[in-house]
């Protein structure tokens, strides 16, 4: 009977969250009944709606697939992006100035629901094998890697759990291998939209599992939390938006580099590179003859970067 | 999309479902399983009251609903006929914290409890329920009543618990 409930263990190592003494609840009178959770349709007055009614019916439609928009959306001009900053923040129009004029002028939009950051890498991650030189050896090396991930894995989640997930991202790759370059970035793109719910919690899992079990380089950076109830609560939680500690341990994972342009509304004067650009490239890297992974990122929302051809 | 996650969704229900079957649940303290073959996505578990507390003798029954998202979303438990106890709403629903996403705090007192992700499964829930049949969280109270009479009255609530045992028994 050790350990049955995962709440009341972790509530041992970690802060106790704040709490109330059960004395201090009010007095209420005995026939008020809280609101069970009820079946609301377009009869329900909206007025009669409760915030938690409000909040559930939010997450609903945010997770419909059919109100959301498309998950990673077609081929933009960063132009139309510019045009949306010019009565806003200008130091962000210059670095998109700076990005058009060195090749960066087209992006993709990544819809907002949480998983933008884990799954635009997994739509980079694989069109790199499709334009990789020789994609046989390359869809190899990037297996192999994977490979090597399972054992962090199986130690982190019970079970093999994450097979279920990562099942998707080896059909893809094999999808990729056995087509080449018969298949295009838009066809991949079909069939990853079809499974990315799965591919990018398969990328959480390795973020996880990467933190859980190789602690020391993220451990200074996770404040006021242990290294599981940080994974828990930031990394494996499905709509938990990435910072840098994940997306570091993502790119260790799986050993690939990162070029994030992130548009700051704090530059001031002429932009250079480094104002726009943050590599992140792992010593072990084993994709350096391959163009790195391009996200745009603005604060709180990651989408696609086209680099020069 | 939606019929590939229901595939997977599916695929996921017939793995803990086997699991549960081949292997059954730690000291057998309950059994779950899809009500009908015709339907993977509503289960039955039936759950035995822990020792030592006044569940002790019970056998209580809910329902679980997965939505098509299955595991990406969590499922929903009620309990029929609803039980009594300061985390379970007057219909049945249960209220723990670990079948609730990031995103969904009704009670906004749950943020540093453990919450549903994909690598939860029906067992784990199920023996967080369990635990919370035995010790109740009263920082998020889905029976006001109950919560109230746990609090104040202890022997009355837990002389209401066992009254309402031996009536599901029939004594």
């Amino acid at each position: 009977m050790t350990n049955l409930d995962p709440a009341l263990s972790d509530a041992e190592d970690a802060p106790a969250a704040p709490r109330i003494h059960s004395s201090e609840l009010p007095d209420v009178e005995d026939d008020v009944v809280p609101p069970a959770p009820r079946e609301i349709n377009e009869d329900t007055p909206l007025d009669s709606l409760s915030p938690a009614e409000i909040a559930a019916l939010t997450e609903k439609m945010l997770n419909n697939p059919e109100t959301r928009t498309k998950l990673i959306a077609e081929i933009t001009p960063i132009s139309e992006l510019r045009a949306e900053y010019l009565d806003g923040s200008q130091s962000v129009v210059r670095q998109l100035d700076w990005l058009h004029a060195h090749g960066y002028t087209q992006f993709r939009r990544a819809a907002r629901d949480g998983n933008c950051f884990y799954r635009s890498v997994a739509f980079s991650y694989l069109d790199r094998l499709l334009q990789a030189p020789n994609i046989p050896v390359t869809v190899a090396c990037f297996r192999e890697v994977l490979a090597s991930k399972e054992f962090g894995l199986t130690v982190a989640f019970q079970d093999e759990i994450h097979k279920e997930f990562s099942e998707q991202l080896y059909t893809l790759m094999q999808l990729i291998e056995d087509f080449g370059i018969a298949l295009t970035t838009e066809d991949l793109l079909d069939k990853l939209l079809e499974v990315s719910d799965y591919v990018s919690y398969f990328f959480r899992l390795l973020a996880s599992a990467e933190i859980r079990t190789n602690p020391a380089p993220y451990r200074d950076f996770i404040f006021d939390q242990e290294i599981d109830s940080f994974c828990k609560s930031q990394v494996e939680a499905v709509d938990s938006e990435a910072d840098h500690i994940p997306m570091m341990a993502l790119c260790n994972a799986l050993r690939i580099t990162l070029k994030l342009a992130t548009l700051s509304s704090h530059v001031q004067g002429d932009v250079q590179e480094a104002d726009v650009f943050t590599v992140i490239s792992p010593d072990d890297a084993m994709d350096k003859d391959l163009p790195p992974i391009l996200l745009l990122f603005r604060p709180g929302h990651y989408d696609i970067l086209l680099g020069p051809n | 999309m939606n019929s590939r996650s229901n595939v997977g969704a599916a695929k996921r229900l017939m793995t803990e479902y086997r699991q549960l079957v081949s292997g059954g649940s730690p000291d057998g303290m309950f059994t779950a399983g899809p009500i009908s073959e015709s339907d993977i996505f509503t289960w039955e578990a039936l759950i035995s009251g822990p020792q030592d507390t006044p569940f002790e003798g019970g056998v209580f029954a809910a329902k679980l609903t997965f939505p098509t998202d299955y595991p990406l979303s969590p499922f929903k438990m009620r309990f029929d006929p609803p039980l009594f106890h300061p985390n379970i709403y007057p219909d049945g629903t249960v209220c723990i914290s670990i079948l609730h996403t990031p995103g969904d705090d009704p009670t906004m007192y749950e943020q540093a409890s453990e919450r549903w992700s994909p690598v939860q499964s029906v067992e784990k829930v199920i023996l967080s329920v369990i635990s919370m049949l035995a010790e109740p969280n009263l920082e998020s109270p889905a029976s006001v009543d109950c919560s109230k009479l746990y609090r104040d009255n202890r022997p009355e609530y837990e002389r209401r618990v066992r009254e309402s045992i031996r009536e599901q028994l029939g004594l």
